[in-house]
Parts: structure tokens; sequence; C-alpha cells
């Protein structure tokens, strides 16, 4: 019980600090690409969420603006619970620890981001106090679409679509080791929870083991299933070159235009949250090493997350925006390469 | 491709601007949408007004053509340079060779920075901010070029009436500066143009989208660039006596109007632009900058065409008795490229019909201006208003 108290408040810490440097890195690699410094390492996620926590509060434009304000804050939490579920000391809750948890919370973000979005009018767009009606203007259809309500359209497709390859890939670990739960895919690559406590929480012991971790991203179908949920993961994010759900060009920042002050430094968390959680799983189900209770292990878990910001950092350096006539054959094509993945996997098992 | 056709109704409307950071340019773009795909489009261009026109009346004409540069500060030389022209014109002004050369390589220099400016755009459009920071980033030796011949790097003031200014002129030691670093630069935009064009992700993008036929390119007077990655064949320069002789260059011409082909025709222009400078560096004649033998007087309406780097511009001038500026018009090329753009939109995804926008090389400072407001409020003007306005001198 108290290892569970201990993990619960320490998962939030080590998602936090983490998010902290992601996005600064983020920004640093792809400032480098550019031939530019590019901004201090914590300045982007760490005192630009200061920053705005204390700036002015605005009220915004919006018809339910309290759970506009708090879906930031819910998206941290589900984040938070979706890195617990995977820690070895919430295992003995048996539904929670599951893979099928994991696609529910991930169906939740990307639920919140829609949410955001159908709450917020923001002033750049309708708003604009500009005579559009006048005499002469054409005036098809009354209906005018704000900005966010646009990108909310977006978000709706990619729920349907753009994040499917991330769920193939998911599930490839699960018919390898055979078993939806996550104590099962991790002892399958050859990690024994049993090894952790043996001397506290800081016990050195069992970073030499990492070592003889058997990952599934390093057999085939693995490997295969790693790319796939790697395109998965910067298209659930938004990321470039799937950000059309944010593009510039037209809808600027999409869902979050409207967030000001302390909520836009909650939106960052939530998004620093994403981050890590994301990568958090990848290296739980691909290498095998879940979040514990063991520092050491986590500091290593943490560095390995840091690594899929970066690739993609580096990705999104050298694209640019893709529309829906880009993304559905990218989509569907990287989802049967995600299903060849699966398919190779069953044939291995068999 | 048939000629498109705007819907009758529309879904919804999203509009975009006046202030949006794609844009750059302020501008009201209403489209009409289905879904992601635009039906129709209605751009509004008329909120930034300088009234620069109306300063200028009055003034004495060297210290109003000094205002014209200020129309843009992407064109700026242009505007001084074509409203100096129709100015020559009128008054039968005779320029020296050397200073149409150094006008030449000022405009073709203009041209360069313009055109990369105008890439780099495009591709923060599209979302490609790594090659719109290259593009900039090249863009800055252009602007280091301008700086050696004017001094400035913005506002260069080079021509007057009757030539350039004196601190303007070429000596070896500019030319062989200006020569060596074109040099570096020709190496640098090829493999700048190669990776734009060879990134298969950005050719997705501007394949087949934002189309303007020819037909359409001709019905909308597309301009300059825009108007040749349509087909239309022409460019002002074959016309300008101070090309038609000296230089030989090819005009860009291609077929399939998208944004592809309006983008991939103003990186192909980028390296004629820089044969046209290489060549007037070689033969550039002796003798001098400027000739101020000319008398103001006063001079009847006379106009100028010259074809800037987003199509041709147009200058009118008259001046009165004392060599005042009595009326001035400027036309630019934007007001008719967006015009197109409206159309060349239709079909495409929304995300695309902006870059469609972009791809024209919108200046709003040069394009805008008049607008009517009354009690606070903007008013259409009739024909009847028009010559009411007139009889009452406004």
């Amino acid at each position: 019980m108290i290892q569970l108290i201990l993990i619960t408040m320490l998962i939030p810490l080590a998602v936090l600090a983490t998010g902290f440097i992601i996005p600064g890195l983020e920004r640093k690699v792809q400032a480098r690409i550019q031939q530019r410094v590019g901004p201090p390492i914590l300045t982007p996620g760490l005192w630009q969420v200061f920053k705005f926590i204390y700036k002015q509060r605005i009220t915004p434009n919006s018809p339910m603006p309290r759970l506009f304000h708090s879906i930031p804050i819910i998206g941290v939490f589900v984040m938070f619970f979706l890195v617990l579920f995977t820690t070895p000391e919430w295992w003995p809750i048996n539904a929670f620890a599951t893979v099928v948890v994991v696609v529910g919370f991930i169906k939740v973000i990307e639920f919140l981001f829609m949410a955001i979005g159908s709450l917020s009018r923001s002033f750049l767009s309708v708003g604009m106090p500009y005579a559009d009606q006048v005499k002469g203007a054409v005036m098809k259809g009354e209906y005018r679409r704000f900005f966010e309500q646009q990108s909310v359209i977006r978000a709706f497709k990619l729920i349907t679509i753009g994040s499917f390859p991330m769920y193939v890939a998911i599930f490839v670990p699960v018919v390898i080791a055979r078993s939806i739960y996550f104590s099962d895919i991790v002892q399958f690559q050859g990690f024994n929870p049993a090894f952790v406590f043996p001397g506290g929480i800081i016990d050195l012991m069992y970073l030499g083991k990492i070592l003889n971790l058997e990952p599934i991203l390093f057999t085939f179908p693995g490997f295969l299933a790693g790319i796939v949920y790697f395109i998965g993961y910067i298209m659930v994010l938004n990321e470039y070159p799937f950000s059309i759900e944010k593009a510039k060009s037209d809808v600027l920042e999409g869902p979050s235009l409207e967030y000001a002050a302390w909520a836009r430094g909650g939106y960052y968390l939530m998004r620093q949250s994403i981050l890590f959680a994301m990568s958090s799983v990848f290296i739980t189900l691909f290498i095998g090493l879940p979040p514990t209770l063991n520092l050491p292990l986590l500091l290593v878990h943490c560095l390995l997350c840091i690594i899929m910001p970066i690739l993609f950092s580096i990705v999104s350096a050298f694209s640019p925006i893709l529309t829906f006539k880009q993304i559905y054959p990218v989509s569907i094509g990287f989802s049967a390469l995600g299903f060849l993945a699966m398919i190779i996997s069953l044939v291995m098992v068999i | 491709m048939g000629e498109k056709h705007r819907k009758e109704s529309a879904e919804v409307e999203v509009p975009i601007g006046i202030i949006h950071p794609a844009m750059i340019e302020p501008y009201r773009a209403r489209f009409f949408v289905e879904d992601e795909i635009i039906v129709d489009c209605e751009l509004t261009l008329d909120p930034y007004h300088k009234g620069i026109e109306r300063m200028m009346e009055g003034m004495p004409v060297e210290k109003a053509l000094i205002i014209t540069e200020r129309i843009c500060g992407i064109c700026s030389h242009i505007h001084l340079y074509n409203s100096t022209r129709a100015v020559e014109r009128g008054l039968g002004i005779k320029v020296p060779e050397r200073a149409d050369y150094i006008r030449v390589i000022m405009t073709e220099l203009e041209r360069l920075h313009s055109h990369l400016l105008y890439l780099g755009k495009n591709l923060e459009a599209l979302g490609h901010e790594t090659l719109c920071m290259r593009g900039f980033l090249l863009r800055e030796d252009i602007m280091d070029l301008l700086y050696i011949i004017s001094g400035n790097r913005v506002h260069y003031s080079v021509p007057i009436l009757g030539g350039i200014r004196p601190r303007c002129d070429l000596d070896d030691y500019r030319i062989s500066q200006l020569e060596n670093k074109l040099s570096k630069i020709t190496i640098k935009l090829e493999e700048f143009g190669n990776r734009v064009i060879n990134d298969s992700m950005i050719m997705s993008r501007l394949t087949g989208t934002g189309v303007l036929t020819k037909e359409e390119a001709i019905k909308y007077a597309a301009p300059g660039p825009t108007g040749r990655a349509s087909g239309i064949d022409f460019d002002y320069r074959t016309k300008m006596k101070e090309y038609r002789k000296n230089f030989d260059f090819n005009v860009i011409v291609l077929d399939d109007g998208d944004n592809k082909d309006r983008i991939i025709a103003r990186a192909l222009e980028m390296p004629e632009a820089v044969k046209i400078i290489h060549q007037a560096l070689e033969n550039l004649p002796s003798g001098p900058v400027s000739n101020r033998n000319f008398e103001l007087k006063e001079m009847k309406y006379t106009a100028s065409y010259i074809e800037a780097p987003r199509g041709e511009i147009y200058d009118s001038m008259a001046l009165d008795e004392t060599g005042r500026v009595r009326n001035y018009q400027n036309r630019t090329p934007t007001l008719a490229a967006l015009a197109a753009m409206e159309v060349a939109c239709l079909g495409d995804q929304l995300t695309d019909g902006m870059i469609a926008m972009a791809s024209c090389d919108p200046c709003l400072a040069c394009t805008n201006r008049s607008i009517v407001v009354e009690n606070g409020k903007e008013r259409i003007v009739t024909d009847e208003d028009l010559k009411a306005l007139i009889r009452r001198g406004l």
C-alpha cells in the first residue's frame, strides 16, 4: 500500500520534471537544424508555464468558460493516471493495467482537444469587428464558422483515422506477449518486478539487469510496429507534418487559440504530459522497462522518454503541414504496415 | 481543366483576417466551404490606406519621388524607378546609359530579394519553417549586395531625375565585390531551389492546388510571374528599352498554373535575374551617371509601366508649371493577382486555399489607394458619387 501511495506521488513529479525539459529540447533541436541558437532548454517548458500563470487573467470568449479553463487540468490528470497504470505498483488493480485502458485514455485526450475547440470562440475570425456584410458582399449560407470549430472538424477526422496507426502498433506487443496486461508484456521482455525493491527505492542493483532485457522493439514485427507507433505518436500530438488541426496558415493555434494567462500555462502542461505519457507507454510496451518506484530505473525510463520527442522534432523540422489529401494515404499506409507487423507477430507466436 | 465556377450556396463561411499572422498582409478572406473544400471565396482588400497619391499633390516633384519609394518596403526601388521614368518621359530628360545599367542592376537585385522573401513566406505558409529560414538567410546575402551599391538595405533611393545618385555609382572595387558575392549566391540559389523542388512532401502540397488556367489568367489579367505560371508569355521587360537592347534573358513561362508552378516560376526567374546582373556588370558603360540639365516645367499626364517582381506596375504623373505634382497615380499588380486567386482557390482544401493566396505574392502596402468613409462608416461609391467627388475636388 505504501508503495502504491509513493508511486502515485512520484509519477506526477516525474511526468512534470521530464515534461519541463522536453519542449526545450524539441525547440533546441529544431533551432539547430534551422541554423539558429534556439531558446534555453528550460524556457519553453518550465519558465513559459510560470510566465503564463502570472499573467493577467482574461475571461475567454467561450460559452462555458469554467469548463473551457479546466480541460487542460483534466488532461494533465488523465495523463498522470495513464502513466500510473503502467507502473508495477498499480498492476495488482488488474482491470486498469491493460493496454485497453491506455487506448481509452488516449481516446479521452483526443476528445479533449475536440472539447477545447468546441468551447472556444476566438476574436480573430468571426468575432472580428469588420464590415463583411456590406451591400455587394457575397452571402452564401448563414452559418459562419470560428477557427476553433474548423479545427474541431479536423480533430474529429484525426480521431477516426489519424490515430489509427498508433492503436494498431500498440496491439503488436499484445499479440507477441499473448496478453493485454502490462505485467505480462514487460515480463515477456525480461523485466521482473520482484527484483525492483530488494534494496529500497534507490537500489542500483537492478540497473545492470536492463541490459538483459529482450525488447520487442528489437524483433522484426516490433521494429515495424515501433515505426508505426512513432507516426501515430506525431499524429495524436498534432505535430508537424500532421498538425492540420492547428495549421498556422488558416486556423492558427486551432482549438487552444483562446487560452491565455494561467489557462495557457495549463495547456502547455497538458501537452508536456501527453508528450511524456505517450513516450512512456512506448518504452513500457516496446522496451519492457516500465516506470517504477526504483529511482535509478525511473530515471532511465525518463531519459528514454526524451528520445521520441527529439526524433519527432527532427521529423517536424523537415516537414511541411500535410492536408487530409496526404494524411489519409499516409495513415492508411502506416496502418497497413502495422497490420503487417501484427500478422508477422501472429505467425511468430503460432 | 475547365473554367472553375463559384457555387451559389455553401454550408458555412470561414472568415480569415483582417488580422491573421499567416497572411502577413492585411486583407480579409471569406472562404465559403463545404467540409474543407472551398466552393467560393471573397476577398476584401481595402483596410490599409496610406493616401500617398493625395499626399504628393502639390509637392515639388523630386521630393514627391522620394515618397513613391515609401509605397512599399519590399519593392521600393521599382516604385521610385518607374515614377522617375514617368517624369523623365514627360519632360524629355535623357538618362545616361551607365545610369540605366545601374538601375537595371538594382531592379534585378530587388527581384532576387523579393522572390526569396516570397519563397520564404510561401514555405512558412506551407508550414516548412526550416526551409523558410534558409530562404530568409539567403535573402540576407542579396540585401548585402543592395547595401554595397546604395548604402541601404530597404529604401535605396538610387534613381533620381536624369540618372542615379552619384553615391550609387559603381567603381571597380564595388563591381568586383558584386561579382564575387553573386557567384557564391548563384550556387546557393541553385542548391536551395533544388532542395525545394525535390522535396516530395512540399510538392505533394503544391501540385494540382490553386490551379489558374491560362483562360482564367487572361480573364482576370493575372500579372507578372502569376500569369506566366499559367502560360501567359508576357514580361514587360521585353518591351522596356533599358532591357530590350542590352540584355539577353529568358522569360519563364510554365503551363500548369498551380501553386507549384507559381513558386517554380519565381525560383527559375532568379537565375535569369543573376544572368542580367552579370551582363550589366560586364558591359557597364563608362561615363556620367546623371544628367541634371533639365528644366522643371508643366508636364501633361505621362504614364510609365515596368516589370516589378510581382508583375507590371503603372505610374502616371502630371506636373504644374512650377514643377509641383498635380496628379499622381500608382497601380500595382496585387489587385489583379488576388482577384485571380479568388478563382484559383476554388475546389481546394481550406489550407491549400491560403497557399494559393500567398502564392500570388500579394502586397497590400502597394495596392490600397482609396476608401470612402462617411460618419465612421464605409460607403460604396457609385459612378455618380465618383463624378460628384471629382467635381468637388476630392
